[in-house]
């Protein structure tokens, strides 16, 4: 019992990565109505930043996190000049961004195998561990949940309270009814593209210190992010945090009785699972 | 106020607006009626930069025609559309406050009254996902929208179509409202009957062109036009 606990407690932490990942992905298909296929390598390069800067700089933890979210938040609205805004806007573009930014994701990660190498980096996050009862978590962990938290709340100010999250969820509803009433709809679909880079770049550089970076994590980040969008329902928000959570969970759990092959393999039949049952998803209706 | 100066507009190789002169003056509510494909919508759709059109758009002398939509809002031109694409999973108090601008978001409470007190159904439903309401509802609340931004020239597209007579009548009561206010209306409207009651003027539109034009209350005399609009023949009572 204890044993599953602890699987739990570790897994909400794993679980708000994918969530945080996913919410980029989401946020990126409600809006512009495309798939990223490049969303994974925002978070490995998260993980980069974060590691670099800890490391060849020996600046603290926390402005690394920082500068991280900026500098992904930078190459994402670089992708999006160069791959998506100009590919969208033409006809049968929500096809060719598809390929677009899958070729973009594949530029980035051997860019970075040519200039890092492939060999694992290890950096250290927050140091200390934290009892809740008979679980025992790292100090990193406990921050990465706080701050996914923290990151969730703050976007639901942000798209509730704010007029460019009231213009976000408008272009998610209408493109058409956005530009009628004035919305730079082109605007607010970079800004969510570089919001949603920004994010999964906060997910990378808070997980480095846990699963250790290398250049091709965001390829199996990705994938998570792919399955938890798709179950909890592609432009949904909540979905996208509750799947999050939950794929954490249950693949932590699965993975000390079946070993973490057999989790991720079990993982991928439930997708298959729930484009039979509910292709919608768990939490149907796109981002509002 | 405004100015459209040979307006023309093709969908590829096909002509919807042909050479198109317009003009709306101040605290004027002009009609553009015609068939359905008679390049009503297109025409709008055009002045507010929705779509690529050659020719003119003036606004009190001031030539949009390099300015993209949010600019053209900006400057004073607001847009009801055909089926009135409000944000059905926002409430009506988010749709409202979407139609503020930058100029008039510093009056968004103020202006939210204002309509709220032209429409007081709105405020009843303020609260109320705006998908949920009756469509003559949601014509109001795309008319209140397209007021948040204080447009010196309110486009209304079609507003009539599918609604019950009963709003239908509400409607010319709006529209007689804003006259008094001193806000131009552009009124694309089939219904001709409606039209040529609640405003100044009318253009007649044929395939994109403009076949007639002159004073409402002349054009509903007009036997052509009460013919081919009006479903009434010369010897035929209203």
């Amino acid at each position: 019992m204890e044993l599953l606990l602890q699987q739990i407690a570790n897994g909400l932490s794993l679980g708000m990565a994918y969530a945080l990942v996913a919410l980029g992905l989401t946020l990126v298909f409600g809006v512009l109505h495309v798939v990223n296929f490049a969303h994974g390598e925002f978070y490995m390069l998260g993980a980069l930043v974060t590691v670099l800067v800890v490391k060849s700089l020996g600046l603290p933890y926390i402005v690394a996190l920082l500068i991280a979210i900026v500098l992904v938040s930078a190459v994402a609205w670089v992708m999006d000049i160069v791959a998506v805004s100009p590919v969208a806007r033409k006809p049968g573009g929500d096809q060719i961004v598809l390929v677009s930014t899958y070729a973009a994701g594949l530029i980035i990660v051997e860019t970075v195998l040519a200039a890092i190498g492939p060999t694992p980096i290890a950096v250290s996050g927050f140091s200390g561990i934290v009892h809740f009862g008979s679980v025992v978590l790292t100090m990193h962990r406990v921050f990465m949940f706080a701050a996914g938290i923290v990151m969730i709340c703050g976007l639901y100010m942000l798209f509730t309270r704010t007029n460019f999250g009231r213009s976000l969820r408008a272009v998610a509803q209408s493109d058409y009814a956005a530009k009628v009433v004035g919305i730079d709809v082109e605007r607010i679909k970079t800004l969510t593209f570089v919001l949603a880079g920004g994010i999964a770049g906060l997910a990378g550089g808070l997980i480095a210190p846990i699963i250790t970076f290398n250049a091709t994590m965001g390829l199996h980040a990705g994938i998570h992010a792919f399955v938890v969008v798709v179950i909890g329902s592609m432009g949904s928000i909540p979905g996208a945090v509750v799947c999050g959570l939950s794929l954490g969970m249950i693949e932590s759990v699965l993975s000390i009785f079946l070993g973490q092959h057999v989790a991720a393999t079990l993982i991928y039949s439930l997708l298959l699972v729930t484009l039979f049952v509910r292709p919608q998803g768990l939490f149907q209706g796109a981002l509002r | 106020m405004l100015e459209l100066r040979d307006l023309s507009l093709n969908y590829g190789s096909i002509p919807a607006v042909r050479g198109l002169t317009v003009r709306v003056g101040p605290g004027e509510v002009v009609a553009l009626i015609g068939a359905n494909g008679a390049g009503k919508t297109s025409t709008l759709k055009a002045v507010l930069g929705l779509e690529n059109a050659k020719g003119s758009v003036v606004l009190d002398g001031v030539a949009l025609d390099k300015l993209p939509t949010p600019a053209r809002v900006l400057a004073g031109i607001s847009l009801s559309p055909e089926g009135r694409h409000v944000f059905p999973q926002m409430s009506v108090e988010e749709n409202l406050l979407l139609g503020l601008t930058a100029r008039t978001r510093p009056q968004a409470g103020s202006l939210t009254q204002e309509m709220y007190a032209l429409f007081p159904r709105l405020y009843e439903r303020a609260s109320q996902k705006a998908g949920s309401l009756s469509g003559g509802e949601q014509q109001m609340l795309a008319i209140a929208r397209a007021l948040m931004s204080s447009p010196k020239l309110l486009m209304l597209d079609e507003p009539t179509l599918g609604l019950a007579p009963i709003i239908v009548s509400q409607l010319r009561v709006i529209i007689g409202t804003l006259k008094a206010r001193g806000t131009s209306v552009l009124l694309a409207e089939q219904n001709a009957e409606m039209a040529l009651a609640c405003t100044d003027r009318a253009y007649v539109l044929e395939n994109g062109k403009v076949a007639k034009e002159g004073l409402s209350r002349e054009l509903s005399q007009d036997p052509a036009v009460r013919a081919a609009y009006l479903g009434l023949g010369e010897g035929d009572e209203e």
